[in-house]
């Protein structure tokens, strides 16, 4: 069991994605969305349609039958989503975070499901994403942005207060074979009052990619950690203060 | 002042960066035409925009729960089931952004009600679901306050929620709008429901709400012991 290490995570969204080398086999998906509606309230299935365009004479056509449809199952309160798309699995929890003992268990039932009735399918990318809302109380006309994360932009002294800014750091997490891109910005807050921040990992497997449950579940454990690394390295003190305040 | 060690960030009139981010977690993503085309490299060189279709390709793609509040529920839709569940998802998504600050009480009692006002059984063809633009401002106004107990809700027909608080014959009603507006009405019965009652009211922005009602009212109907 892992301790959860903060009493209001800032996760907004969490989100495992199972990407394909190939799209998914309509007749055994179907079967599998059978399987898979079982354990959710509500699904929805979006019809997806082909548009040709001729340049030339600018004609439109619209073909169907032949662009597999998006199932999106998800829980009453609209916190837990699973989309099937037509060459990716991917599982999402919104906030509140329940902890990732929770969130792994949900992909490994939902997996298991879907591989039950889908086969062998080769898998292309293994991705974790998480997004993390930072809400910082305001109570002054500008926030110094270094008490609370340690990722920013460094700027001449010249350039003072400034109003907004975006930040994207893309690297090679080279001991787990995986690509980390992290975007961090200030966002609107959702509450009156506050300034956000964002910090956004998303650590992605494309070489290499494990095909067998327990490589994929290990990878995914091994993600976890890397995850909580950098992100417990990307804030300071007085953030994690407001996460259990 | 920014001094290589630390960035400060205005706190007001802050605009969203729109470089980098593509839609997460059902924010608000507005960009001008322009700055799309921009973005797009329409509007450019053609060396530049290669660059800008570079720059495009590093935005993260948007989340599951994005991709559902701005592409799939749709307010056209006209079968009414679909309509009610498309407006109950929205809102919930919507309380997702701030559901690390409720408590889970509130939270499941609030989607209670929110079910209940939308049951298909009891619903009128002619009322409207409720509004996201109103719910948010409800969000946004009861955050500012430590309550108690979570209000009743209700819908007002154009599809504003509705909250009361209420106490035998004295209560609070707010009735929250799309552009940030809360109307509210207060009676209060102060010395027995014998007497005529105390009233006010108010028109405010959301983070006014507070402000603008007597501070015993508050403690009143929000922290009964």
């Amino acid at each position: 069991m892992i301790q959860q290490p903060y009493d209001k995570p800032p996760i907004t969204e969490a989100i495992i994605d199972i990407g394909f080398a190939s799209q998914h086999d309509e007749r055994k998906l179907s079967k599998a969305v059978a399987k898979l509606e079982k354990s959710y309230v509500n699904r929805r299935e979006t019809t997806r349609q082909q548009v040709d365009i001729d340049v030339v004479t600018g004609e439109s056509s619209i073909k169907t039958g032949h662009v597999p449809n998006t199932h999106q199952f998800s829980s009453i309160d609209m916190t837990q989503l699973l989309t099937i798309e037509p060459s990716h699995f991917i599982l999402s929890q919104l906030a509140p975070y329940p902890g990732w003992d929770e969130f792994l268990g949900r992909f490994k039932r939902d997996w298991a499901s879907f591989k039950d009735k889908m086969g062998f399918n080769e898998i292309s990318r293994i991705g974790v994403r998480y997004i993390n809302r930072l809400d910082i109380p305001i109570s002054g006309p500008t926030i110094e942005q270094g008490q609370y994360l340690n990722i920013f932009p460094k700027l001449p002294p010249e350039i003072v207060n400034i109003e907004a800014y975006a930040i994207q750091v893309v690297r090679s997490e080279t001991d787990i074979k995986c690509r980390l891109q992290m975007n961090s910005a200030n966002m609107p807050s959702p509450i009156a009052n506050h300034i956000s921040f964002l910090v956004d990992q998303d650590i992605i497997r494309q070489v290499d990619v494990p095909q067998s449950d327990e490589d994929i579940f290990d990878l995914l454990d091994a993600i976890r950690l890397k995850k909580n690394s950098i992100f417990e390295s990307c804030i300071t003190n007085k953030s994690r203060e407001l996460f259990n305040g | 002042m920014g001094n290589g060690n630390t960035t400060y960030i205005g706190t007001k009139n802050r605009p969203i960066p729109s470089m980098l981010l593509a839609p997460i977690n059902n924010t608000n993503h507005v960009t001008a035409s322009r700055e799309e085309r921009y973005a797009e490299g329409d509007i450019v060189g053609s060396e530049t925009s290669h660059l800008l279709k570079d720059v495009n390709n590093l935005k993260n793609r948007p989340t599951p729960a994005s991709v559902s509040v701005d592409g799939r529920f749709n307010p056209s839709d006209t079968q009414i089931s679909h309509r009610l569940f498309d407006a109950c998802a929205a809102v919930k998504i919507l309380t997702s952004r701030i559901a690390m600050h409720l408590s889970p009480e509130l939270r499941e009692r609030l989607f209670r009600q929110v079910d209940m006002l939308h049951d298909l059984d009891e619903w009128q063809a002619e009322d409207a679901p409720v509004n996201r633009l109103s719910f948010d401002t409800f969000l946004k106004t009861i955050l500012q306050i430590e309550m108690e107990y979570g209000p009743g809700l209700g819908l007002s027909h154009s599809g504003n929620l509705l909250a009361a608080w209420v106490d035998g014959r004295s209560r609070l009603t707010m009735e929250f709008t799309p552009n940030g507006r809360v109307y509210w009405n207060m009676v209060r019965y102060i010395d027995g429901d014998d007497e005529l009652p105390e009233r006010n009211n108010g028109d405010v922005k959301f983070n006014r709400v507070l402000g603008s009602i007597p501070q015993e009212s508050l403690n009143y109907f929000f922290n009964k012991g």
